[in-house]
């Protein structure tokens, strides 16, 4: 299947945005105080530029308005810079990858990168599951309610029983150990 | 690395503002003007809460056997409690707010160069490309997840129980339909032959038509719509692969899965960008060096994988 390099978003969702309202208007409204998060988040003024640019495209091809348009405009952002992050870093291993293959520090074999990065995904899920084993209840449940079934802090404040900075603090407990766990990783793996 | 309490409050914030409930935007942003550190720190934690998701998504699901324990188990109690955990992970990689799904149960799957159908209990067929996988629930058959490389779905239309096909973060929902999904990564397509898909029914609420083409260029691109001739979607099934101006990088997967042997592109020349109708005769491998020449660039072997270059 071909891949057709041209962009038309901003045809997309023409009729909403005849009235700025909903998701544009709260980005036109809200774009000062958007920018300056941005620009704090990624310490870089173009970056900031690319990533507001990213956003105002995005929005143009969501119809729904969400509850709290401006709330969602920044979990976009911020999920646009995390983003971001993650392919620089995944160019930077890819380009050395490459360049180990180029001066021969690869070795004979034929490496085969998705069934290696397959073999270490798979290793570190081990670790993850080993490690939130190791954390046990609440902590683990709670983890899960949150961050796999999206479930909010108050929701699951309620169900287990506990206050609301509790419920922060199990999820806190758990973030640090899911850190120190990436360090490790990240150290064996270079 | 970060020092511990700029470690702490990071963790916090993360917590925090990855629940709409509780996020102070203002008040973040106000701790990130604070101190650089801050950013650098925060990044650290969304970083590692990716990659760990991306662990549990990669996860190995049993192919075949619905109720089977799963096979490779150093994995332990977390999933024996919680085996729902890596499937509904599958679509919510690093896409926040997490959605729930069905859980899959099997995993239909084909090598480099293969092709497999696929038929439902309501009578959908899915057409497997080589190098593709797609995650099936036995006891809900109106959902099906593409898991990875590329499929057309002959969808039985229901329309008060709708088809829905998943991929990554991106949810397809058909109104009586035949249409073709690819992944490689982050990278989507979808092409639509008869009927129409909805895009994303929750949120962007996107028809595509016949003849209409969805691409998203990485994970976190805006989708973008152009046209596509109905005729050559899944062009694949005959060995017709069409491309406009597609980019070497995505040019490759598509090769693979046609010709059976994993191909790679010298990033230095993976934006090239090709134009034309590539007809494929059989599994000839060696056909990628012609394949090359027509692209204007080499094929070399290098063990069992194939790389493109620069002349």
């Amino acid at each position: 299947m071909g891949a057709i390099r041209l962009r038309l978003a901003r045809g997309i969702g023409m009729g909403r945005r005849m009235i700025a309202d909903g998701l544009d208007g709260a980005f036109l409204a809200h774009r000062a105080a958007l920018e300056r998060f941005v620009r704090a988040r990624c310490g870089d003024a173009s970056d900031a530029e690319d990533i507001l640019q990213d956003l105002w495209i995005k929005i143009g091809g969501i119809a729904a308005v969400p509850d709290d348009p401006l709330s969602y405009l920044y979990r976009v952002a911020d999920n646009l810079v995390i983003d971001r992050r993650r392919s620089a870093q995944r160019r930077e291993r890819r380009d050395d990858a490459w360049s180990a293959l180029a001066t021969g520090d690869a070795g004979e074999a034929s490496p085969a990168p998705s069934a290696e990065r397959a073999a270490i995904a798979k290793s570190e899920l081990a670790r993850v599951a080993a490690l939130f084993d190791e954390l046990g209840e609440p902590t683990t449940g709670i983890f899960r309610s949150y961050r796999i079934e999206g479930t909010p802090q108050r929701d699951i404040a309620a169900h287990f029983g506990l206050s609301l900075s509790a419920v922060e603090k199990h999820l806190q407990k758990a973030y640090k150990a899911v850190l120190q766990l990436r360090d490790k990783l990240d150290a064996e793996n270079d | 690395m970060a020092n511990g309490m700029t470690e702490q409050e990071a963790v916090g914030w993360f917590v925090r503002q990855r629940d709409p409930a509780l996020a102070d935007w203002p008040a973040f942003t106000a701790w990130l003007e604070a101190d650089p550190a801050h950013a650098a720190a925060y990044d650290r934690v969304a970083i590692a809460d990716a990659a760990m998701t991306e662990a549990l998504a990669a996860r190995p699901l049993v192919a075949d056997r619905p109720d089977a324990a799963p096979a490779n188990d150093n994995a332990p109690g977390f999933f024996r409690r919680y085996g729902a955990v890596a499937a509904a992970l599958l679509v919510a990689v690093s896409a926040w707010p997490v959605y729930r799904v069905a859980v899959p149960t099997y995993a239909v799957e084909t090598a480099l160069g293969e092709q497999r159908s696929v038929t439902l209990d309501d009578g959908t067929v899915i057409d497997l490309n080589g190098g593709t996988r797609v995650t099936l629930d036995r006891r809900n058959p109106r959902i099906a997840t593409l898991e990875g490389g590329e499929a057309v779905f002959r969808v039985t239309h229901d329309p008060t129980d709708p088809f829905t096909v998943v991929s990554g973060d991106m949810r397809l929902r058909d109104v009586g339909t035949v249409f073709n999904v690819a992944r490689e990564d982050g990278r989507a397509e979808v092409s639509v032959a008869e009927g129409a898909v909805m895009f994303d029914p929750d949120r962007a609420a996107l028809l595509l038509r016949a003849g209409q083409r969805l691409h998203i260029a990485h994970s976190g691109a805006a989708p973008v719509v152009t046209r596509v001739d109905p005729a050559t979607v899944a062009g694949w099934k005959t060995g017709r692969l069409d491309f406009t101006a597609a980019p070497l990088s995505d040019i490759a997967p598509d090769l693979s899965r046609a010709l059976g042997a994993p191909i790679a592109v010298d990033p230095a020349i993976a934006d090239r960008t090709f134009t034309g109708t590539i007809l494929i005769d059989g599994k000839d491998k060696a056909a990628i060096e012609k394949i090359a020449i027509l692209m204007g660039v080499s094929a070399r072997k290098v063990g069992e994988e194939w790389r493109l270059t620069a002349n």
